[in-house]
């Protein structure tokens, strides 16, 4: 049994066991206590209809021995009623008591007491036979039987109902016994009055209208009224029992079914001591009809109760089982694999705990949805990877397998152009070629398992090995120049490329070393090396020595000029005669040449050896060349050579100024050898040309030839050996000064065409800033 | 005026002390550079002419004790020169103080007369 049905039966259950059982409860009590109270008020009612009734039979039964009385003064007895003469005497007795009844019973306003209405009054005698009556047809005539059976009492009693055969009426008869003067009954007087007296307004006035209220005398005769009170009598048709049982003065109250077939509750009450019964009945379907009503309407309400119970129910189970339910057919979705259901998205709002669950439920079914499908993805995309890893793998492989043919080629190529010899961690030699072997000249036998220091000549320090030894420990490649000493104990070189082989931990686990012999090489290296330094020593020793000579060919020079100038200075140390000055003169001159020369020398072979160095000092450039000029003046007076300097006024020069200075002596000297005796002209221009300074030395000396120009800056040349002599010249000037202005990074050349005189140009790079108004220097 | 020349070569001594004498000025000759050294630090001279190229114990040696021992500022020294010394050698002795000048050998006497008088 599904929740959906429990809790439907459960509601049920709640709302419908207590209404049922106090609806049960309370309509038997209802009906119980109803059907008692409608009984007691039935038997008041019926208390005061029987006092009523009673009083009309008493005064009837009074009035009728009231009249039996009026017959006392005739003396009647059982043979003189007999007697016609008597019997005219009753009848008129009879008639007149009749007549008196009747205006006693006209009230003061004239209206006709019914209840006191005497219909007829009639004498009988002991064979039932009417003797006299006021209504002449009667007599002759046997009253019922019934009427006798009480005349024992001796006391006026009701006779009963009869139905007036004449008048074909029914009336209601009281009777009195005649007694002659000794006592002995001879006759009945008998009043007889219309049944309406009993009740003019009809038996059941007083009564409510689902009440019927009728009289039974003891020979079940019934006398009843209907609604327009009119009086009947019929048989009682119902079990006699009930009468007798009244008859016999017991209270009774019966359910039965009436002469209608209608279920009636009867109650039966005797009237006074006469054989007179009075029944009211009560309809009970009328009795009960506003429980029926009470009980219709609650059907009518428990009906709709009951239907909104049930559509309670089905309500709480569409919002209560309905969505369990969906999340437990959700669920077991989900059990077999199928994401892709839905739960209606509640709002989030919803104070609804199942809402909230179907929410929460949802989430965690999108959650687990899209963890599922970024598994899913996530297995495609792994997949993907390990294919394309599968792919890369078997690509690898090739490679791996080209790689191994390679590797086995390679090796087997370094097998045989290299010696290979390869360690464990621990330095011990696992694998060595056929070369390495051969090289060592030890058995492959004797070096596996031994450490390499077995071919260690002690050549290279402990320094050398350690930094091998980090190295290669630390990953990488160690390469240097190996001195080994072979079995025979001669020692061999090798170029080594030493190697970690490194495990998958990234540390090496063998070291691979590949060895080149470079015996020859190295021994070659060695001798080269020992003849380097030899040369080394050699310059080093040419360099001392140059310097030795010329601070000692100096030395002697000093004594030497210094004399020769104290000999001429005439003012201090004496006169000599002409001759005397001349050869000193002489002396100094060449004095003076060999110092050139000394220091030409030394220039030069400074310049070799590229140990020339330089001075940079700022100067001003109009300043530098005004020097110049004086300091060639007295040069130039002794040929009276046109000597003419010019430069830029503002320029200042950024370079060595003695070496610029001694190549402009140079060839200034040069040009004094060359001018021409008479007429001779020098000009020593300085130009800036763009980035430059142009310096130029010319002269108008007899030229030099084309085809000996390129020899002219070479060492010793001279391009007239004579004129050596001649100007005293050491054939290094121009060497000195091309090596000196290429030193300062500029240039030297010439122009000259034989005959035309020569033009010497040096070139030196300008400053770039240095170009500073005159008046700010010095 | 009193001259201290020091110089190893007793030729270039003895042509300068007369030289100088005969010019009219005193002067004291060492051919020992430690001599040398020793005067010019237990008296006071006008001018004293050096010699860097001296073995053992040269000119640049003396120079630099002078220096240290904080007398060099307080006398005038004309230096000689030798070609085996470089020119910036030269030139960081002539930045010194009390350093006067620098004569090239072969001496020029007149130079001389000029460097001891300015």
């Amino acid at each position: 049994m599904n929740l959906n049905k429990k809790l439907v039966i459960l509601f049920l259950c709640i709302a419908l066991i207590p209404i049922i059982i106090l609806e049960g409860i309370s309509i038997t009590e209802i009906s119980d206590d109803l059907l008692i109270q409608k009984e007691l008020a039935l038997d008041s009612s019926l208390v005061s209809k029987i006092a009523d009734i009673e009083h009309y039979m008493d005064t009837r039964q009074v009035q009728s021995k009231l009249f039996a009385s009026t017959f006392l003064p005739l003396q009647l007895d059982s043979n003189k009623i007999k007697d016609p003469t008597f019997l005219d005497r009753i009848q008129i007795q009879l008639d007149s008591m009749l007549v008196e009844s009747r205006s006693n019973a006209i009230g003061n306003l004239g209206e006709i007491d019914s209840r006191s209405t005497i219909e007829s009054i009639y004498v009988s005698d002991l064979n039932s036979k009417i003797i006299a009556s006021t209504q002449r047809e009667l007599i002759g005539h046997k009253i019922p039987d019934e009427f006798y059976m009480q005349m024992s009492k001796n006391e006026p009693y009701f006779a009963g109902f009869q139905k007036n055969q004449i008048l074909s009426n029914n009336y209601v008869t009281f009777s009195n016994n005649l007694t002659d003067s000794e006592g002995r009954v001879f006759g009945i007087i008998s009043i007889q009055t219309s049944l309406n007296a009993i009740e003019p307004e009809g038996l059941s006035y007083g009564f409510e209208n689902n009440q019927e209220i009728f009289l039974v005398d003891s020979a079940s005769r019934q006398i009843t009224t209907d609604s327009k009170v009119k009086y009947s009598t019929q048989n009682w048709n119902m079990e006699h029992q009930f009468i007798d049982r009244c008859f016999s003065g017991q209270l009774i109250s019966q359910q039965y079914i009436n002469k209608d077939g209608k279920e009636v509750l009867g109650v039966m009450k005797l009237i006074g001591d006469e054989n007179l019964c009075i029944i009211g009945e009560i309809e009970l379907e009328k009795v009960f009809l506003p429980i029926y009503n009470l009980q219709f309407k609650l059907l009518t309400v428990f009906s709709i109760l009951l239907a909104g119970i049930i559509l309670l129910a089905i309500l709480f189970s569409r919002t209560i089982s309905h969505p369990i339910k969906k999340l437990s057919t959700t669920m077991n979705e989900i059990r077999n694999g199928n994401f892709n259901v839905h739960l209606d998205k509640k709002s989030d709002s919803s104070s609804n705990e199942l809402d909230q669950l179907t929410n929460g439920f949802e989430k965690l079914l999108q959650y687990v949805k899209s963890t599922q499908d970024n598994l899913k993805s996530l297995v495609k995309v792994q997949t993907r990877k390990l294919e394309d890893s599968n792919k890369a793998l078997r690509e690898n492989m090739n490679v791996i397998k080209k790689q191994q043919e390679n590797l086995s080629n390679f090796k087997e190529a370094l097998d045989k152009s290299a010696n290979v010899l390869i360690t464990d961690v621990d330095g011990n030699i696992v694998y060595v070629n056929d070369d390495f072997c051969k090289v060592s000249q030890y058995t492959r036998e004797e070096l596996l398992g031994q450490n390499p220091r077995i071919v260690n000549s002690h050549y290279h320090d402990k320094a050398f090995f350690k930094t091998m030894w980090e190295t290669i420990l630390d990953g990488k490649t160690w390469k240097g120049d190996l001195k080994n000493r072979a079995k025979d104990g001669n020692y061999y070189w090798s170029k080594a490329t030493i190697s970690p082989l490194l495990g998958g931990n990234g540390k090496p686990e063998q070291f691979i070393a590949i060895l080149t012999d470079i015996t020859n090489q190295k021994i070659l290296e060695e001798k080269l090396s020992e003849a380097l330094k030899n040369v080394q020593e050699s310059e080093l020793q040419k360099e001392e020595f140059s310097s030795m000579m010329t601070h000692e060919l100096n030395t002697p020079l000093v004594p030497i000029k210094g004399y020769c100038e104290m000999l001429k200075d005439c003012d201090t140390f004496g006169s000599l005669n002409n001759d005397q000055i001349d050869f000193i003169s002489k002396i100094e001159s060449n004095a003076t040449l060999l110092e050139r020369l000394i220091s030409d020398l030394l220039d030069v072979q400074k310049l070799d050896m590229k140990k020339m160095s330089f001075l940079i000092t700022e100067f001003s450039l109009a300043e530098f060349m005004n020097e110049l000029k004086e300091n060639n003046q007295h040069l130039m007076k002794t040929k009276n050579i046109e000597f003419t300097v010019t430069s830029p006024p503002k320029l200042f020069l950024n370079t060595d100024k003695q070496r610029l200075r001694q190549i402009l002596d140079n060839l200034i000297r040069n040009s004094v050898d060359f001018v021409p005796s008479k007429d001779g002209k020098i000009l020593v221009e300085a130009k800036l040309k763009e980035k430059n300074i142009i310096f130029s030395v010319k002269d108008n000396g007899p030229g030099i030839p084309k085809e000996k120009q390129s020899n002219i800056f070479k060492k010793f040349y001279q391009i007239d050996t004579s004129a050596t002599r001649k100007h005293g010249g050491t054939g290094l000037g121009l060497v000195i000064c091309k090596g000196i202005a290429e030193g300062l990074k500029g240039k030297i050349w010439l122009e000259s065409e034989f005959g035309k005189g020569t033009s010497f140009f040096i070139c030196l790079p300008a400053p770039e800033k240095k170009i500073v108004l005159p008046n700010s220097t010095q | 005026m009193k001259v201290l020349i020091v110089d190893d070569n007793q030729d270039i001594t003895g042509l300068l002390s007369k030289f100088l004498k005969a010019k009219g000025f005193d002067n004291v000759v060492t051919n020992d550079p430690r001599d040398g050294l020793e005067r010019i630090k237990g008296e006071k001279y006008d001018v004293v002419l050096l010699d860097i190229s001296m073995p053992e114990f040269s000119g640049i040696d003396i120079i630099q004790t002078l220096e240290r021992e904080q007398i060099l500022k307080n006398q005038k020294i004309v230096i000689f020169s030798a070609t085996a010394f470089t020119t910036s050698q030269i030139n960081e002795l002539l930045k010194k103080d009390g350093i006067q000048g620098c004569l090239k050998k072969p001496i020029q006497l007149n130079e001389l007369l000029t460097a001891i008088t300015s």
